[in-house]
């Protein structure tokens, strides 16, 4: 296992507020992903994105195998996917903020194997909207976070949160219905 | 947001219904509702939204994670530069990537800012340049300044700089986010000044000023990043060096740069209180003064050259393209105003400060920081400013007028014989290439050049008023002469048109050009029978023109045009929609920036030379030498060299081994080749290329120096000391000898010297080296500056 040890524990400082642990907990999910991205990527080029999806899912379970303590789960999962969709959204950040700024055009990153349309909103207006449903139903905001970024099923999700597999799936429905108008509404505005 | 009784609502019926079938669902709803139509459309968007079959959140999260695994910036994240580990990043430029990098020591934990100059690997000369550069930067110490620790190079070879790693928000970002009023955000602003006064008294110019660029700690202390770094990246270190560098094409003018940078003219302090200008703009604005009126890179430099800024006062008040109401009164509510307010608190002295702050001409603007800010003092203790004493209702068509010519690069001494050689020069060839034309063709050929050396022989008379005739003069001359003339054949004032705009453009004007080649068009046009060719030869010099001034969108349009025009003949593989697919390829890669469409554009050039004139020509060659920059432009190096190598392969069987191009090819080709590790062929093509050039022009050329530059970092690269020092020096003795001792060129390469004579270990040396440097450097700032 690769993962570092005191994965737990800057997880834990984390949540108890301690902003550094958040900046060497980053460095982590990096080496874990790009790890993972070597082989996955290079195997197939159709479905990229796909892919990519499940290289971050992979590198959440790898995480997570740590050595917690089991009435601690629910809480360190959840920790876990707030912190995978950190990640991705600092990144996808720092990526609008170069477009914005270097006016410069990159090359040499054609992806001829890609078979779907990206899609018309990005994982920064998801952030967004999470964030307003947080505010609503922090249940359902979590229960996508477990799901979307932690990539975790309804019966691993059913198991840390207590509750039914079909519950969970009810859930994550209502809320991607929630999400899904909310992104298109403040699109439309 | 949905108040919590309503949710619970929504929350069951949707419980409800998303197994059930669509009929029974929309009376179920119905029923549900009853007259409640707010809770019924709500409960009906999130079944719709239920119904997409694909899952967009898997997607977008996909599409993120895709972009951070491709993205190599962030391979360094995890990794150890120097003794510091990488973090995460801060931030992004142009040319480089800062990090957060983090020191564990047993006693105490540094965080720095980690600066790593990506595309400054790709020529080791900005890397020689890095290295001497920063035993002066080290030397700054302010509270205002962030310091300059360390530097290094990574594995690969690409430089990095380390430095004190400031937390707090950009400076504009701090006005606006703690609602800072007027006099809040000059007294900051003054605080900025003290810092670049401090730096000048130490003879180091920022060069690149903007709010990205200065950050205001939790305390409010503003910290000023990247001192000096900019002049390590500028064009002009590099512009006299390289015949095709990508650098040099992919170096953005930025938004704040002063005239001199944009015309690549010597940079002083002065050019620091234009950016404090513009900084100063931007801060009680919260606009850019040029950039909402210009689209590309091309008319933004063109802007900042020729057009008066809007004032500040007045743009707070204006409504700009793509602007809401609420943009702008965001802009005052962060200031604490009404619009109305801000414009009555910006008009008069502090539109004056900031104007002459940001004057065209270096010494018209406040002769120091100090000044500069001791005028926003007086402003602020409501004594009279200096700016609006005197001559102070200055506008820049006073400045187009006295210093145009000036500005544009031209010599006036010289200028008359230039052109009338250069343009007779045109004539000649025209009338070679009208050798096998109709003697009437010939004959009229001869005619414009008759015409045209009766224009420029009569310049003397200007020189009767103690002046030298201008370009602008002799030019305006001719046009005048032209258009005043009734008898003239519209086919004869067709070609001369061209021939005057063709002048204009080559004396960097291509202003005054554009509006000749727009009559010579519409002549050509006019023309019965209708010679498609002839169109399409004026459109094409129209678009170039018009691509000089920036105006990318009608130069694009006519190219296509042009093209389209020239294959409708009776032939449609020709040589001339060759010559305009050429053209439009260089438009694509210089302008454009489109090396892809570049190739394909060459490419069908190619093919018609292929096909019509033949593979051993020097339009082949050149051809192929721009399929070599589109190369380079993409990195592709491999192919870069192939194309090289076929273009000079051509020079060298249908040129003279003497032939200019020849010598620059082999000089592109060294660059190529340094850039794929080939030194030692790298080092013949170079050699060759240096006794091409001094055995045609003498030793004393400045393009030998550059060559021996270009030796003596390859030396260097090879671990060669004693070659490096050689080949450097003789580049420092050409450079003195040809440009003078006190040319900053001179000072650059003493630089180079004093890190070779650093890495062998010779301090003293070295030392001695780099103070010369310095002082060159010191005198290529004006005195009264110091």
């Amino acid at each position: 296992m690769q993962v570092p040890a005191n994965f737990t524990q800057l997880l834990t400082e984390w949540r108890s507020g301690e902003p550094q642990a958040l900046e060497r907990l980053t460095p982590m999910v990096y080496d874990e992903l790009r790890r993972l991205a070597r082989n996955y990527m290079r195997a197939e080029r159709n479905s990229h994105t796909l892919q990519a999806t499940a290289v971050v899912h992979e590198a959440f379970l790898r995480l997570i195998q740590a050595n917690v303590a089991p009435q601690d789960r629910g809480h360190f999962f959840a920790l876990a996917s707030r912190l995978m969709r950190r990640v991705l959204v600092d990144h996808a950040k720092s990526r609008s903020r170069i477009k914005r700024n270097s006016g410069v055009r990159e090359f040499g990153a054609e992806d001829t194997g890609e078979v779907l349309p990206p899609m018309d909103f990005d994982v920064i207006a998801l952030d967004d909207a999470l964030e307003g449903l947080q505010q609503m139903e922090p249940r359902l905001a979590q229960v996508i976070e477990l799901h979307y970024f932690g990539g975790m099923t309804y019966d691993q999700i059913a198991a840390a949160q207590a509750t039914s597999a079909a519950t969970v799936h009810r859930d994550i429905r209502l809320a991607r219905a929630w999400l899904l108008n909310e992104i298109g509404g403040a699109r439309g505005a | 947001m949905i108040p919590k009784a309503r949710w619970q609502q929504i929350q069951s019926l949707f419980d409800q219904l998303i197994d059930s079938d669509t009929r029974e669902r929309a009376a179920h709803l119905a029923r549900a509702c009853g007259s409640d139509m707010e809770l019924l459309s709500s409960v009906e968007s999130l079944l719709e939204s239920d119904r997409r079959p694909e899952d967009p959140l898997l997607h977008v999260i996909g599409e993120a994670a895709e972009s951070l695994l491709e993205d190599h910036r962030d391979r360094l994240i995890g990794t150890r530069i120097g003794p510091y580990r990488v973090v995460s990043i801060l931030g992004h430029g142009g040319m480089s990537t800062v990090y957060r990098g983090e020191r564990d020591d047993v006693h105490y934990r540094q965080t720095v800012a980690i600066k790593v100059l990506q595309h400054a690997a790709l020529h080791p000369r900005l890397r020689n340049r890095l290295h001497s550069e920063r035993h002066i930067l080290a030397t700054l110490d302010h509270p205002s300044i962030a310091r300059l620790i360390d530097s290094g190079d990574l594995e690969d070879g690409t430089p990095y700089l380390v430095m004190e790693h400031v937390d707090g928000e950009s400076i504009d970002e701090y006005c606006d986010s703690r609602t800072l009023f007027i006099r809040e955000r000059l007294e900051l602003f003054i605080q900025v000044c003290a810092a670049v006064q401090y730096a000048h008294r130490n003879l180091v110019v920022h060069r690149d000023i903007k709010p990205s660029n200065i950050f205001v700690t939790g305390e409010g202390v503003p910290k000023l990043l990247d001192f000096g770094i900019a002049k390590l990246l500028a064009p002009e270190s590099l512009s006299h060096t390289l015949p095709v560098t990508r650098l040099q094409e992919r170096i953005l003018t930025p938004e704040n740069a002063a005239p001199e940078q944009v015309l690549g003219r010597p940079i002083t302090t002065a050019t620091d209180t234009y950016a404090l200008g513009v900084l100063l703009y931007q801060l009680l604005t919260g606009r850019s003064p040029y950039r909402l009126m210009s689209y590309s890179q091309l008319q933004l430099e063109r802007a900042i050259c020729m057009d008066d800024p809007m004032r500040p006062s007045q743009i707070v008040v204006s409504k700009l393209s793509g602007e809401k109401d609420a943009d702008r009164s965001r802009t005052s509510d962060r200031r604490g105003l009404s619009p109305q307010r801000l414009r009555g608190r910006l008009s008069g002295d502090l539109d004056a400060i900031i104007a002459m702050a940001m004057r065209k001409e270096p010494d018209r603007r406040y002769p120091s920081v100090e000044a500069f800010a001791d005028d926003v003092n007086r402003h602020l203790l409501g004594q009279p400013v200096r700016a609006r004493q005197g001559d102070w209702r200055y506008n820049t068509s006073k400045f187009m007028r006295r210093h145009f010519w000036a500005v544009a690069g031209v010599l006036a001494a010289f200028v008359g014989l230039a052109l009338f050689a250069g343009v007779t020069l045109w004539q000649n060839h025209r009338i070679e290439l009208a050798r096998d034309a109709t003697a009437q063709e010939r004959d009229r050929a001869q005619q414009v050049s008759a015409f045209l050396v009766d224009v420029f022989s009569q310049a003397d008379p200007f020189k009767a008023q103690g002046k030298d005739p201008t370009a602008k003069d002799v030019l305006d001359r001719g046009a005048a002469k032209i258009m005043g003339n009734p008898a003239l054949q519209p086919e004869m004032r067709a070609e001369l048109l061209e021939s005057i705009g063709l002048a204009y453009r080559h004396q960097g004007v291509s202003e005054r050009a554009i509006p000749l080649f727009e009559q010579a068009v519409a002549i050509r046009r006019q023309e019965r029978p209708l010679d498609n060719a002839r169109i399409a030869v004026a459109e094409a010099n129209l678009a170039r023109a018009l691509t000089d001034a920036g105006n990318l969108t009608s130069a694009e349009m006519y190219l296509e045009q042009a093209v389209t025009l020239s294959q409708s003949g009776k032939e449609s593989q020709n040589v001339g929609t060759a010559d305009i697919l050429v053209q439009f390829g260089h438009f694509a890669l210089d302008a454009k920036s489109d090396p892809a469409r570049a190739t394909q554009l060459f490419s069908r050039a190619l093919d018609i030379y292929h096909a019509t004139i033949g593979d051993q020509s020097l339009q082949m060659a050149q051809v192929l030498n721009g399929l070599a920059s589109a190369a380079v432009w993409a990195d592709d190096y491999p192919q870069a060299e192939h194309y090289q190598r076929e273009a000079l392969a051509i020079f060298q069987a249908v040129a003279s081994r003497n032939h200019p191009d020849n010598a620059a090819a082999l000089a592109t080709l060294g660059y190529i080749l340094t850039q794929r590790g080939k030194y030692l062929e790298a080092e013949q093509v170079l050699n060759e290329a240096l006794q091409i050039e001094s055995d045609v022009f003498g030793i004393d050329n400045q393009q030998s120096a550059v060559i021996q530059a270009d030796l003596g970092i390859l030396y260097d690269r090879e671990g060669d000391a004693p070659r490096a020092v050689a080949a450097t020096q003789a580049a420092l003795r050409i450079t003195r000898n040809h440009l003078g001792p006190d040319h900053y060129l001179s000072g650059y390469y003493l630089d180079a010297l004093a890190n070779l004579h650093l890495k062998a270990n010779e301090l003293p040396t070295a030392e001695s080296d780099a103070r010369q440097a310095l002082a060159v450097y010191a005198r290529s700032l004006p005195a009264r500056h110091l």
